[in-house]
């Protein structure tokens, strides 16, 4: 049984002659959090929806805890949490519904009061009643964490999370990160803002033309030297040595 | 299994308690043609009155594929659909739930159009327990083909007539037996056994093929 939390190993995918994804190698340990940078069709999003089992067909392999995705096993589906593009909400459920009911798929045994905890985690208690339809971007998106968080895995794929996000809800949101890792959580985000993945990722990597030309622990780097390196792949596609 | 077409059921009705899209376009649809009927033919002849079950089912048939394209239209709005697939829940259940949901739609629609039914083609009703049976057989069958390829039709950028193009010819054999059934409800008919059993037979076959292959359906979505 492998210790790695998410083992993403010489994943190709195709879309036509397009390689999104060409023969990548990535894997997160828990309590690691990695940040993925790139540029726009970099294959960021492409390579979160293969980890997180939306796209099946690719070459390569995919194990969660151990757990091949292609055994297309619940116990991986239980243990990941994806924050997508879209928010994969009910518009015309409230808040608390909607995570009452992901948390009951999710078979929570506190459905109920998960869903409340979650949503006062998330600074949403006071709009639990509140239709989704008529919340703003930014608490649709932490209402969109919420959901991913529900039910308690211990994988976190998110793709851009801090989109539409205020200054205090993206501290929140790094608090409870940091909280998720701090207990043994693995967090894969991808995000463009260099400063904000440095206050919760502990390993960064970068991908280009669907290739992966860094890959560097943040221990002992700081985000000026950090986004030097990546200015440097973005504009040149190659890594420094 | 059955856990989750509960919630999925509650789900849906919630949503529809809120909304009220799926029985309000199916109702305003079919109380329009069944006026359309009334006026555009002599519906107060003997023969007329045979032919009323048929109007009726007819009226139905294409207010019910507003009701079912509505189905799994809500579950791609903002993704939510996508999070559902990925749960890791038996994806029959899925289906299930929605199954039941958009029956018991379908089937609330025909009860609310029936007065009007009954006061424009003048018919009586001669049987009220075949009556009943009639609409929630016919309306499990019309669920039951309708959900799958909803799910289905979902997935593409056609979406609305693909639907129709799909649903409604496999959806002939249990529209004319609920015709027929819908008939012997009326006392325009004699002999309903057959029809009720080709409805039942109908509808275990088509619930339990679309419990196996759901899940091939979603891993598309």
């Amino acid at each position: 049984m492998s210790a790695h939390a998410l083992e993403c190993e010489r994943i190709t995918k195709r879309y036509g002659r397009i390689a999104a994804l060409n023969s990548v190698d990535v894997s997160v340990d828990p309590g690691e959090c990695v940040a993925i940078f790139g540029r726009n069709g970099a294959g960021k999003t492409t390579l979160l929806h293969v980890a997180g089992s939306l796209i099946r067909n690719f070459d390569g392999e995919v194990r969660v805890f151990g757990q091949s995705r292609g055994d297309n096993g619940s116990d991986a589906r239980r243990t990941t949490g994806l924050v997508l593009h879209e928010t994969c909400l009910y518009d015309d459920l409230t808040a608390a519904e909607n995570l009452r009911f992901f948390a009951r798929l999710y078979q929570v045994s506190d459905a109920e009061r998960r869903a409340g905890d979650v949503l006062a985690r998330f600074e949403l208690a006071d709009r639990a009643q509140s239709v989704v339809r008529t919340l703003s971007r930014g608490m649709k998106q932490r209402l969109a964490i919420a959901r991913a968080m529900v039910h308690r895995p211990r994988l976190l794929l998110m793709d851009e999370p801090f989109t539409g996000l205020d200054e205090p809800s993206s501290q929140t949101l790094v608090t409870v990160l940091r909280e998720f890792v701090r207990d043994g959580g693995a967090v894969v985000l991808s995000t463009h803002d260099v400063e904000r993945a440095f206050d919760v990722a502990t390993r960064a990597i970068v991908l280009e033309r669907g290739s992966l030309t860094l890959d560097r622990s943040l221990a002992d780097v700081d985000a000026a030297a950090f986004r030097h390196a990546y200015w440097h792949v973005l504009f040149t596609g190659t890594a420094r040595a | 299994m059955l856990q989750t077409a509960r919630a999925v059921l509650e789900k849906d009705f919630r949503i529809e308690l809120r909304t009220r899209d799926a029985i309000s376009a199916a109702l305003v649809f079919s109380i329009l043609v069944l006026v359309v009927f009334n006026f555009a033919l002599d519906v107060n002849t003997p023969e007329m009155r045979r032919l009323a079950a048929g109007f009726f089912w007819v009226a139905f048939a294409f207010a019910g594929t507003l009701a079912l394209d509505r189905s799994f239209a809500l579950e791609k709005e903002s993704g939510a659909g996508r999070a559902l697939a990925l749960a890791p829940v038996d994806a029959g259940g899925i289906y299930l739930g929605k199954c039941a949901a958009n029956a018991a739609f379908l089937f609330i629609t025909q009860l609310v159009a029936l007065p009007l039914f009954v006061i424009f083609f003048d018919v009586s009703i001669q049987r009220a327990g075949a009556l009943a049976a009639s609409f929630a057989l016919g309306s499990i069958a019309f669920a039951a083909v309708g959900t799958l390829f909803s799910a289905v039709a979902a997935n593409t950028r056609m979406r609305g007539l693909l639907l129709p193009i799909l649903f409604l010819p496999l959806s002939v054999p249990a529209l004319i037996a609920s015709v027929e059934t819908t008939s012997f409800a009326l006392g325009n008919a004699e002999g309903p056994s057959f029809w009720f059993t080709l409805l039942v037979v109908y509808d275990v076959v088509f619930l339990t093929a679309s419990v196996l292959v759901f899940e091939y359906v979603l891993e598309e979505s």
